[in-house]
């Protein structure tokens, strides 16, 4: 293609290389939609079409590979348990990093600097390293606290791993986002004579809304799709989350081979998300492009 | 998920007056403790301890609660070099890491390209991008099914009248190609996301300048595209990075979990799993996981390092 300047060069060449650039591309996306078209069809199909007829349609739309892996594998626990969770972590989550992030932003503080760097290093950690050292001491916590009330859930340990496993990235998200907020509005604020809390709770927290909403979304999909810590943490089924239930559910399908019940929780475990997508998708993508770009 | 990375220019506030100031920067420092510490303590309690303390349990002998902590020096990571299977699933990251790096990123800037010119582009790259939003053990899981006997890929093959190209893809032999192209399958779209959205503010007029140049296509990626998103690939080169030491649930669907994986699907991750709390039976190796984790640490902070200090170039301003 780079032909030296003065050559006539043949323009079949090209052309012939941009079609197959093309066809790459278009291959590409229709090669994800055959997937998780494959996988929709695949959940409807009863015990074994689904790898014996795997091009033809369902010869009866049945739901009930739905209705076994929603009660009989516990997916249904699991969506309740992944809601509750998602829903309370990224709540808790955003509600701390907005509070931090707000100040961590906007004032001179000289430790400001050093602690936004400590938050922001908590995105490159993995987590394997924290999971033996907390899997001894949110032990020695449940054990603590069957002794000392008789009860305990993984959940809650679950759930203080996820607010504090997720801080760093929302932090991260929000400082950014408090910076580029005017400030007129609040020191007029201020000289009306509205105190810090008022000026954040009146002021800064309606204007950073859209930035809390996608710190939310983003808190939330993650949570969502987290298995390693439900994998390590929870040991009680009825306990579990979601992912960590579709897994269940593929190992014991090996031996049970009903294999559109695991498409079925396949579709469960994806539908809320790609929902998501379709209604907030400007939001999601937004957010996730966000930070590197600037 | 993947989590989005920080220049480190970025993170630092700017500093205003150190006292005084106006009225609403005074308020903000009665504030500042109150609405950090809660956060903080979280986040410090529950991560960063942590963190500090798998370092040194990294040097012990432990198998958890329980049991005596025996100090052992560099024990563990004598014997993590010895491990077999460890030194598989660390060479099986850094091919991972650079492997997949290679093929993303061809990948990345090549679609990129490719959308920046056709009607459908922006409908395209949205269904490009949904495998990364999706949870990866259930696309894992949806690709080892795709990958299995008789799944859809065999399947095909046998329509197209290639039947003897099928192949069993999970055996020990297969599995780790396939890994890597899942993972360039997987990852490929956020990359070109990003890209599209820093190919998106180049002005016009630089293609169109090209093109009366008589530059093809490809001479306008070299001198355009190129030099004009070249920060935006060193930030997104320390995302990948970070990433790729980081992927588990997706390889771990992918697998499958009837038993533990055979070393050849293993990544670090997996292999740090394997060795503490999970595989069948756990082996509550606590010492020699810790240590694994704290290379899988240092590997992270010395290419972020690298990477940031080898890709540096002048700002373009445009």
């Amino acid at each position: 293609m780079a032909s030296p300047v003065g050559v006539v060069r043949s323009a079949v060449v090209p052309r012939v290389l941009w079609a197959l650039c093309v066809a790459f591309v278009v291959g590409w996306a229709a090669f994800n939609v055959a997937l998780l078209g494959w996988v929709i069809l695949g959940s409807f199909r009863g015990g074994s079409a689904v790898f014996t007829k795997p091009f033809a349609l369902p010869e009866v739309w049945s739901f009930s590979n739905y209705v076994s892996a929603w009660v009989t594998s516990k997916l249904g626990v699991g969506f309740l348990n992944s809601v509750l969770l998602v829903g309370l972590g990224s709540v808790s989550v955003v509600g701390l990093a907005a509070l931090a992030a707000y100040p961590l932003s906007r004032t001179g503080m000289r430790s400001a600097g050093p602690v936004t760097t400590l938050f922001a290093m908590g995105l490159g950690i993995p987590l394997q390293i924290i999971i033996v050292p907390l899997f001894v001491f949110m032990n020695a916590i449940s054990n603590a606290a069957y002794q000392a009330f008789g009860w305990w859930d993984s959940r809650i340990s679950l759930y203080i791993l996820y607010v504090a496993t997720s801080l760093p990235f929302a932090v991260f998200l929000l400082t950014g986002f408090f910076r580029s907020l005017p400030t007129e509005l609040e020191e007029a604020a201020a000289l009306d004579g509205a105190g810090p809390f008022r000026t954040f709770r009146q002021i800064m927290w309606p204007l950073a809304r859209p930035g809390i909403t996608t710190a939310m979304l983003l808190t939330g999909l993650g949570l969502w799709n987290e298995t390693l810590l439900a994998l390590v943490f929870i040991t009680d089924d009825q306990q579990g989350t979601l992912p960590r239930a579709l897994l269940g559910l593929y190992s014991t399908m090996q031996y049970t081979s009903n294999w559109g019940g695991l498409f079925a929780g396949i579709v469960i475990v994806v539908v809320p998300t790609i929902v998501l997508y379709v209604a907030l998708g400007r939001r999601i993508v937004e957010g996730m492009t966000l930070g590197s770009v600037k | 998920m993947s989590r989005v990375m920080a220049s480190p220019a970025g993170l630092a506030p700017r500093v205003r007056a150190r006292s005084g100031g106006s009225p609403a920067e005074q308020g903000r420092r009665k504030i500042y403790w109150p609405f950090i510490t809660p956060a903080l303590l979280f986040y410090v309690g529950f991560f960063v301890l942590p963190a500090l303390y798998g370092v040194w349990v990294s040097f012990v002998k432990w198998r958890g609660m329980g049991d005596p902590q025996v100090f052992v020096g560099f024990g563990n990571y004598r014997r993590m070099w010895r491990d077999d299977s460890f030194r598989m699933a660390f060479t099986n990251t850094i091919t991972i890491l650079i492997v997949c790096g290679i093929g993303v990123f061809a990948c990345a800037f090549l679609i990129s390209s490719v959308l920046r010119e056709l009607k459908l582009g922006p409908v395209l790259r949205t269904i490009m991008f949904v495998p990364h939003l999706l949870s990866p053990i259930a696309v894992g899981i949806g690709l080892g099914l795709l990958l299995s006997p008789d799944g859809l890929l065999n399947a095909t093959l046998r329509l197209a009248g290639l039947g003897s190209a099928a192949q069993l893809w999970l055996t020990p032999d297969w599995i780790f190609k396939m890994i890597l192209i899942a993972t360039i399958w997987g990852s490929t779209g956020y990359y070109v996301m990003l890209m599209a959205s820093a190919i998106g503010r180049i002005p016009a007029y630089y293609y169109e300048q090209a093109a009366l140049d008589g530059a093809g296509r490809f001479r306008a990626f070299l001198h355009v595209t190129l030099p004009l998103t070249w920060d935006l690939v060193s930030v997104t080169a320390v995302l990948w990075m970070i990433s790729a030491i980081r992927i588990f649930e997706f390889v771990y669907g992918l697998v499958g979990t009837g038993a533990n994986p055979p070393p050849q699907a293993r990544t670090m991750t997996i292999e740090v799993f394997l060795t503490t709390t999970g595989g069948a039976p756990a082996q509550y190796d606590m010492g020699l996981g810790s240590a694994m984790a704290v290379v899988m640490v240092l590997m992270t902070l010395v290419l972020v390092v690298a990477v940031r200090r080898f890709m540096r170039r002048e700002a373009l301003e445009f």
